[in-house]
């Protein structure tokens, strides 16, 4: 027999018989090209599937088109990828003995399990499902059709196997199942696992495989190992939580997990399951628990709810009545769950604390995973990941990308990369060019476009305009002690590792208005990619009592969640105060108490940590040995993960003591009013690009005595605005404009201020932290 | 599509039939002559299909009207009324008198199953030997031939078509029934509300296939194949 | 065992006789009271579907009824008085019936008497002549009859007991299972077994009224 190449003018059309019978319709020329006989079965060979159909001329006699029937298929493995479409006559021969696999729905798996001498009974119903059909090993009979099928709720059977020597002809490639033919069914196998598994891709994970060892072995454990777990007398776990923030990978750490297992994972979000209905809610969960139940039953089965706080929420004072129904009818499912069980419940949350706390004692969800934000080495793996298909051009450094991407989730490094991609597409577009490949350029626009889902919603979040060092004139030591202070230990920590240096926890910045103390923070924050948090006395006064104290924690769990990070509290005599000691207690004592123990209290709320190392509990007696051992290891990377507090105000005296003790805001920093060299280099930066003519800038610099940053900054403009004024049309910007200037805008600084300032820059705290900066130095 | 029209062509009606017959070669007229016979035994095989089907109508009526009396029987909460007390065992006899009676419709039924399953077997043989025959035959008959049709007789592939697709038919059919019968349970109250339903389900859509393949054979069938 | 089996002596078998001979004594009262039975049972299975009638009829309006309610339970409104007077003449029709079928059982028990007392008679008899008891027809003796027919006036007694109690409840039935309980209970007569149908017809058989 010959094969018969399809032609390429030949329209392949899905032929969707309702009576689900296999066969394809050709034209009378391809017909005798194949030279077989009606009815015959061929094999419809295209490049991702085979088809086994039975010959018919078509019925319209035309040539040149096939209509054909997909309900016996075969996946072709991927690798063996043939792109020909072919038409393959098929030896067929009378089969003794098949082995199959049968698909149906849960429910009706189940009622299959009812049946006295079950496998009996099913192979003859598939037997009369598959009556006349024709298939071959690995091929897939679709169902759908057969009406005697759907009765019994099989939806599709899978030939596993043909054993040899059970075809009648030895060189048969299919077979015709007759009423003789024995069906023995290996496997009954539910549609919604068969479905995952034939669907499932393996997307891959990356920067979390230790985590992914764990959580593994927990679960496989109890799925593989049931009998050492019951000679060992315990029992298996019921269930895991899964906390971290949002977009840090839970979700598809668990489909992967599913897949790794081979177990069949029912995925549901939380708010799914609340109805509009009293008592829906419970139902849809109970029900959910049966189906999880029953899927068990075939096999491992995962039931991971995720936004488990939703279900399951701290009674709330306001005690919905709803909501604590729920709360019991889960924690019962969960009790309830039968002892020698094959599930396993992963919860996931981002608010461990928002969750009823009778959820999380052992027997239930007693064993907690945390998953933290990436580190810059989990954010290379994970750019790896995204990027091994993408064409990356030769400049593209990614542990830069890395590095800069500080608080960006898995989620978001793969919105990155595809933005980076799209951007890299608009440009072949434009160009047509022929090589494709994704430039740095396009990575960075992307990162500027994109902003870290963390950040998203956040109290406190800004948009940073980039400022670079070089673009604030003089203040040249200033800028030194901050450098020292703030970029240093993000950006060198390994260095004050080995120095045995402890990082600073916060930074002063003192000094009269207008002398950029805000651009200088800013310019930091550029330089070392940290998260840059910034709370002002504005964003965070509210009329409820206690909101604001609320604000500023959560800054800080923010702030704690994107390590390392900038808390930036500008003005912040505004925000906090100093404690009275006349007994009057305001909002600013308030948030002042909150602050302190924020920046340095006796630790952290537990769930609110997001380190995923859980932080060894302290035994009186045992303390120091463990401290001292783990500090090597671990310092390189806990300086690392601090928060730095930083703090501008102009008028340092009116700051609680408490706050400016060493431990808290320890480094205190004068930022002056410029000299005259300053002076020189602020005015040379902002007139650099207006058209000066006969102006002498060493000149102005001197006469500019007592101006800040700003004063300079608007002088200039009104420079240039007068300039304009006296003609619109001119391009120039002379000299007496600037002396007019001059004349209109004063000094917004006084001697009397500037000794102020100088005053509490020398009272004895200060002198303390000089010497402490000259041992740093 | 095209399909032999059922009504004749006054000019050329059974004559023109006869043409073909006339040059058809030995081989084809053996396949033809075959599939003569088949559609001969389709159309008695659908008159007593029809008749089997209607003569179950009855007994299942009574059997889903039985089932739920039992399934009504077996929840009534009687104990609360006084009746258990005189009669501490009337659920028990009733149950048993229903499920008797139903035994009787049930068998009644199979007894109509039985002719159904002659049916099935009659034209599953008859589309065996009408493949058989062409299958044999066809390297004698040309293509064009096969696919040869007039407004009285249908092509030879479409013939053997319609019997693959009668047979598939009405297999599927009466497994179905034959299924629904062996799960048949009066306690399953899923499986017997819809009986009568489920039962005939496809019924009608297997009659108006069979009867649209017969009417374009009619002319076919009256022909006397030599 | 073997004197179970041995083969009986039939001396004076009244069948033996020929079929168109004229029954004479206790074998024609026996066969006249065999029919008697039959026709009694058979008047009650008339009398059993005019009650069935009734009682769906009764049914109809009770479910209704029902039905209504509970719609009227989750509208929260008052709903229709249960005991319409329509179903007043049909409780009286079947409380007509139950009287007939209560006269049926009387009959039954008459008959059941009379077999008792033809059963003394002929042992009395042979007794007297020192006869062994041979079967009044072709293999049942005297006794069978007698069991045979209070078997049958014992299950039809209990079914009038229940039927009793059936007319006396359908009307107050408040749910749908237990209407059709009652419903089913009427129709299949659950106390009328299988057992008690087989032995009248071997009585008629045995009798000959049925050809064998």
């Amino acid at each position: 027999m010959t094969e018969a190449s399809i032609s390429s003018k030949l329209e392949m059309l899905v032929h969707d018989d309702s009576t689900g019978a296999q066969r394809c319709y050709l034209g009378p020329r391809e017909i005798t090209i194949l030279n077989v006989p009606l009815g015959s079965f061929i094999c419809v060979v295209t490049p991702t599937k085979d088809y086994i159909c039975s010959l018919w001329p078509s019925k319209v006699r035309n040539d040149g088109s096939m209509i054909y029937s997909k309900t016996v298929c075969r996946i072709k493995a991927l690798d063996n990828t043939d792109s020909k479409y072919r038409l393959k006559p098929l030896h067929v021969s009378e089969g003794k003995c098949i082995h199959i696999d049968v698909v149906c729905n849960l429910s009706d798996i189940a009622r299959f399990r009812k049946y006295e001498n079950l496998n009996k009974k099913i192979s003859r119903i598939c037997s009369n499902c598959l009556y006349k059909m024709c298939v071959a090993e690995n091929f897939v009979v679709d169902l759908r059709h057969c009406n005697l099928a759907s009765l019994c709720g099989i939806s599709k059977i899978l030939i596993t196997k043909i054993p040899s020597g059970s075809l009648v002809k030895v060189d048969a490639e299919a077979f015709i199942i007759s009423s003789h033919t024995e069906i023995v069914v290996d496997n009954i196998r539910s549609n919604e696992k068969f479905n995952q598994v034939s669907k499932s891709t393996r997307k891959l994970i990356g920067g979390l495989d230790d985590l992914m060892q764990t959580l593994e072995d927990l679960i496989k454990l109890p799925f593989h190992h049931q009998k050492q777990f019951k000679q060992l007398g315990t029992s298996l776990p019921h269930g895991i939580l899964l906390r971290g923030p949002p977009g840090c990978g839970k979700t598809s750490l668990v489909r992967h997990i599913a897949n790794n297992c081979d177990a069949y994972l029912i995925a549901v979000n939380g708010p799914e399951v609340i109805g509009p209905h009293p008592g829906e809610s419970e139902d849809n969960l109970r029900k959910l628990f049966q189906h999880a139940i029953l899927a068990a039953e075939e096999g491992p089965c995962i039931l991971f709810i995720d936004e488990i706080d939703v279900l399951c929420p701290k009674q709330a004072k306001s005690g919905g009545l709803e909501e604590s129904r729920l709360t019991s009818q889960l924690l019962t499912l969960l009790d309830d769950l039968p002892a020698d069980h094959r599930l396993i419940v992963i919860a996931a949350t981002n608010r461990p604390s928002a969750l009823h706390p009778s959820l999380r004692r052992p027997g239930r969800l007693d064993r907690e995973i945390m998953i933290n934000v990436p580190s810059m080495a989990q954010r290379r793996e994970i750019l790896d990941l995204h990027t091994q298909v993408l064409p990356l051009a030769e400049d593209v450094d990614l542990d830069w990308l890395a590095e800069i991407t500080n608080g960006y989730v898995g989620a978001d490094l793969a919105a990155l990369c595809h933005e980076a991609a799209y951007l890299a597409l608009g440009r072949f577009i434009v160009k047509q060019s022929e090589r494709q490949h994704i430039h740095q350029e396009d990575f960075l626009t992307a990162f500027r476009k994109h902003r870290p889902s963390l950040q998203k919603g956040v109290e406190g979040i800004v948009d940073l305009k980039p400022v670079l060092w070089e673009q604030i004139g003089g203040l040249e030591d200033v800028k030194q002690k901050i450098k020292q202070a703030v970029e240093w230990p993000l950006r060198h920590s390994e260095a004050f590792a080995r120095m045995g240096l402890p990082c600073p926890r916060g930074v002063l910045l003192y000094g009269p208005p207008g002398c950029s103390k805000t651009t200088l923070v800013r310019a930091a924050a550029t330089a070392c990619h940290a998260t840059f948090l910034s709370l002002s006395g504005a964003q965070l006064y509210s009329p409820f009592v206690g909101s604001s104290e609320k604000m500023v924690a959560e800054v800080f769990q923010r702030a704690r969640m994107a390590l390392p990070s900038i808390i930036f509290l500008d003005e912040i005599d505004s925000i906090v105060g100093k404690r009275s000691e006349g007994g009057h207690r305001g909002v600013q004592e308030r948030v002042l108490s909150t602050l302190l123990n924020e920046m340095d209290g006796v630790g952290i709320k537990l769930d609110d940590k997001m380190d995923s190392q859980h932080s060894r509990r302290i035994l009186e007696g045992s303390i120091q040995d463990v401290e001292q051992h783990n500090s090597k290891v671990t310092t390189l990377r806990r300086n690392n993960l601090d928060i730095l507090v930083v703090a501008a105000t102009n008028r340092p005296e009116l700051l609680d003591e408490a706050l400016t003790r060493p431990g808290r805001l320890d480094r205190i920093i004068y930022v002056p009013p410029p000299d005259r060299q300053a002076r020189l280099d602020i005015l040379r930066l902002f007139t650099q690009k207006m058209p000066l003519e006969g102006v002498d800038l060493m000149l102005l610099s001197s006469q500019t005595e007592f101006y800040t940053g700003a004063d300079l900054e608007n002088l200039c403009r009104e420079a240039a605005l007068n300039a304009l004024t006296r003609d619109m049309e001119t391009t120039k910007v002379t000299y007496a404009d600037f002396v007019k200037a001059l004349y209109y805008n004063r000094a917004s600084l006084t001697p009397e201020s500037i000794e102020k300032y100088s005053r509490y820059k020398s009272s004895t705290f200060d002198v303390s932290f000089k010497i402490k900066e000259r041992k740093v130095l | 599509m095209v399909k032999p029209s059922a009504v004749p062509d006054n000019a050329s009606g059974p004559n023109f039939c006869q043409l073909v017959m006339d040059i058809s070669t030995n081989e084809e007229t053996k396949v033809r002559s075959q599939l003569h016979k088949s559609f001969k035994a389709v159309k008695n095989c659908l008159s007593t299909w029809k008749e089997a089907l209607a003569a179950c109508q009855q007994p299942l009526y009574q059997v889903e009207n039985l089932c739920e009396q039992h399934q009504c029987c077996s929840d009534a909460n009687i104990e609360q009324s006084g009746i258990i007390k005189p009669f501490p065992d009337i659920k028990m006899r009733l149950l048993h008198k229903i499920d008797v009676e139903l035994e009787e419709q049930l068998s009644r039924i199979n007894v109509e199953m039985k002719k159904l399953d002659n049916c099935c077997e009659r034209i599953g043989k008859h589309c065996h030997y009408s493949m058989k025959s062409y299958q044999e035959n066809s390297p004698y008959i040309p293509l064009d031939k096969v696919l040869e049709q007039t407004p009285t007789c249908p092509a030879i592939s479409d013939m053997l078509e319609w019997l693959q697709q009668i047979e598939r038919l009405v297999f599927q059919q009466y497994h179905c029934k034959k299924y629904l019968l062996e799960m048949f349970s009066p306690k399953n109250k899923d499986g017997t509300e819809n009986l009568k339903n489920t039962w005939s389900l496809g019924d009608q859509e297997l009659i108006n296939t069979v009867e649209e393949y017969l009417s374009y054979t009619s002319f076919f069938l009256e022909e006397k194949i030599t | 065992m073997d004197k179970d089996f041995s083969p009986v002596e039939i001396k004076r078998s009244p069948v033996a006789l020929g079929k168109n001979m004229n029954l004479t004594g206790s074998p024609r009262k026996v066969k006249d009271t065999a029919a008697d039975v039959f026709n009694t049972l058979h008047k009650w299975t008339e009398l059993n579907k005019d009650g069935r009638n009734a009682i769906n009829e009764i049914a109809n309006i009770k479910l209704d009824i029902i039905l209504s309610k509970e719609a009227a339970i989750e509208e929260n409104v008052s709903h229709r008085n249960s005991f319409p007077t329509s179903l007043e003449p049909l409780c009286q029709q079947l409380a007509e019936i139950y009287k007939k079928m209560e006269k049926c059982v009387n009959k039954l028990e008459g008959f059941a008497q009379i077999m008792e007392g033809l059963h003394q008679l002929e042992s009395y008899r042979s007794s007297k002549s020192e006869e062994t008891l041979s079967p009044m027809f072709h293999t049942w003796h005297m006794t069978h009859f007698v069991e045979a027919t209070q078997e049958v006036f014992k299950s039809y007694k209990k079914e009038l007991s229940l039927k009793k109690m059936i007319i006396e409840n359908v009307c107050h039935v408040t749910d749908r299972n237990t209407m059709m309980f009652y419903i089913a209970a009427w129709l299949h007569q659950p106390y009328i077994t299988d057992d008690a149908t087989l032995l009248v017809e071997s009585m008629l058989t045995e009798t000959g009224h049925r050809g064998c």
